[in-house]
């Protein structure tokens, strides 16, 4: 069946036509021509999750909601699950002939290099993206950067990330102006590391720091270090148990009023806080910080809460 | 109820129920009439906020002319308020924005719907126009489906769209078709801004 009449339709309703399309027919329909991806561009198209996955195969997942992954694989070769180790050695990165989804439909488009895909998923289906996350190794993170750091693309590789693997990668994310910093495992990570962050947001679930580290990190704070953190959640797991009076050590404090709830506006896990201790960077915006012990049976565990410049 | 039994009558058909619920009038552009319920009206945002404004009574309506749609037909006219008779009561969905679009089509719209392309590009146009969102809504959804399981190349087919070097030859056209002064100070124009000056004059 066909409808030659699409085009002459009012704008909306050609909108409204792609906007009720499944999505893997409306990913069909952006690859049709420069027009169609530019109707497709415009529907506004949202993702979760932005997944990359470079290893001995070349994986793009990307999740529009909890129902729906598209998963595109760029490599014919080695297929590996999440978290497999691939027994072939990594490849260069290389234009595909073709993308095939989620091992049903295949999307040629031969003249396409490997920029054109990716500019075809970040700047023209998928602008929204919530979180984009890459998995691969430091080699790989170069390549993977020149091709995800370009024109708007960058805006969308700033918005929020997400990194389990390498860990040689982690202060070159870290320095970098990223909306979310986000890890999920253990990091052996240094002050200076620490230091280093630029995002707005950072949310360690693991790392390493001493009572006097920790002293440390609040004291350069208040010095300028970090200037663009609003909030920053960290789970410390120490040698030595939490001793408050090393921590504070050297650093102007007060307590925060009971009787007022603060707002953090720029993370997911804190909206609303009460209490806690605010001290004062040198330019005089005030942080609310917060140190609590987390019983955890042997390991001497800790989470640092930092809110900074809130209502 | 079938879509043959939707309370939707020709003016000049059958003998009108008579009912104390208000009936409007309603003229297409080739001048066929209809009454529909104030109700079913509702399904029509335009239509809705018009007859507001109108203000009529029932004696208003009997004794004033057809309210005229002045850019549908007949035919067209008749699957809306069939349609919208059908949904009278019914909320009028809010689009929360989410894309993908979940929208289903019940078996009287599949039925109402069960039309040539033509008339069904008429209902989309008359949809837009009367903002019926929900009807807007399943008829889209029918064009859409017509995009199930194809590739891109099946897709142009299906929609008829023109491929980039169509687009290119039809935007050539249209720039020789200008006026050919414009195209001339057009050209000139561009000519300047490649050897860099900054001002035309």
């Amino acid at each position: 069946m066909s409808f030659p009449f699409l085009l002459q339709l009012p704008y909306n309703s050609i909108k409204n036509v792609i906007k009720t399309m499944d999505i893997r027919d409306t990913f069909g329909f952006s690859l049709i021509s420069k027009k169609s991806a530019l109707l497709v561009k415009a529907i506004k198209l949202k993702v979760k999750y932005f997944t990359v996955t470079v290893a001995s195969t070349l994986r793009v997942e990307i999740t529009i909601c909890e129902e729906i992954t598209l998963t595109f694989h760029f490599y014919e070769t080695e297929q590996i699950d999440y978290d497999e180790v691939p027994t072939e050695p990594p490849k260069d990165l290389y234009p595909p002939g073709y993308v095939v989804l989620s091992n049903w439909r295949n999307y040629e488009k031969r003249e396409f290099t490997m920029k054109k895909w990716i500019d075809h998923f970040l700047k023209h289906l998928f602008p929204k993206v919530q979180f984009l996350d890459i998995h691969c190794t430091r080699s790989h993170y170069e390549l993977m950067r020149d091709y995800f750091n370009y024109s708007d693309s960058i805006n969308i590789r700033r918005d929020n990330m997400v990194l389990e693997i390498d860990l040689g990668v982690i202060p070159k994310i870290l320095i970098r102006n990223f909306d979310l910093v986000e890890t999920w495992f253990y990091l052996e990570m240094s002050l200076n590391e620490l230091l280093i962050g630029n995002a707005q947001s950072f949310i360690y679930h693991e790392v390493s720091l001493s009572n006097k580290q920790i002293n440390m990190f609040l004291k350069c704070w208040m010095k300028g270090a970090c200037p663009n953190l609003k909030h920053t959640m960290i789970r410390v797991f120490s040698e030595k148990p939490l001793d408050l009076d090393v921590v504070w050590k050297g650093i102007k404090n007060q307590a925060a009023p009971q009787d007022g709830i603060g707002i953090c506006e720029t993370c997911d896990y804190f909206l609303q806080f009460k209490g806690g201790v605010n001290i004062k960077r040198f330019d005089g915006v005030v942080a609310t910080v917060f140190i609590e012990p987390v019983d955890n049976g042997s390991f001497s565990v800790c989470d640092l809460n930092m809110f900074v410049d809130h209502r | 109820m079938s879509v043959e039994n939707a309370p939707v009558v020709d003016v000049d058909e059958a003998a009108i129920p008579v009912e104390k619920k208000m009936y409007y009038r309603f003229e297409s552009n080739d001048k066929k009439e209809f009454r529909v319920s104030e109700l079913a009206i509702q399904q029509s945002e335009t239509l809705n906020r018009l007859v507001e404004a109108m203000g009529y009574t029932s004696e208003d309506v009997e004794n004033k002319p057809a309210i005229a749609i002045e850019n549908i037909d007949g035919k067209t006219l008749k699957l809306v308020f069939q349609w919208c008779e059908h949904h009278k009561g019914e909320a009028i969905p809010v689009d929360d924005g989410s894309v993908p679009k979940i929208v289903e089509i019940p078996e009287f719209d599949a039925k109402l719907m069960d039309i040539d392309n033509g008339l069904l590009f008429k209902l989309i146009w008359a949809a837009d126009y009367l903002n019926i969102v929900q009807l807007l809504n399943v008829s889209c959804k029918k064009v859409a489906n017509m995009a199930q399981g194809k590739t891109p190349a099946q897709l142009r087919r299906v929609y008829l769209l023109p491929s980039d070097e169509e687009d290119e030859a039809a935007k050539r056209a249209a720039q020789e078709a200008q006026d050919p002064r414009a195209r001339e100070v057009e050209e000139e124009f561009e000519e300047r801004k490649r050897q860099g000056g900054n001002s035309f004059f």
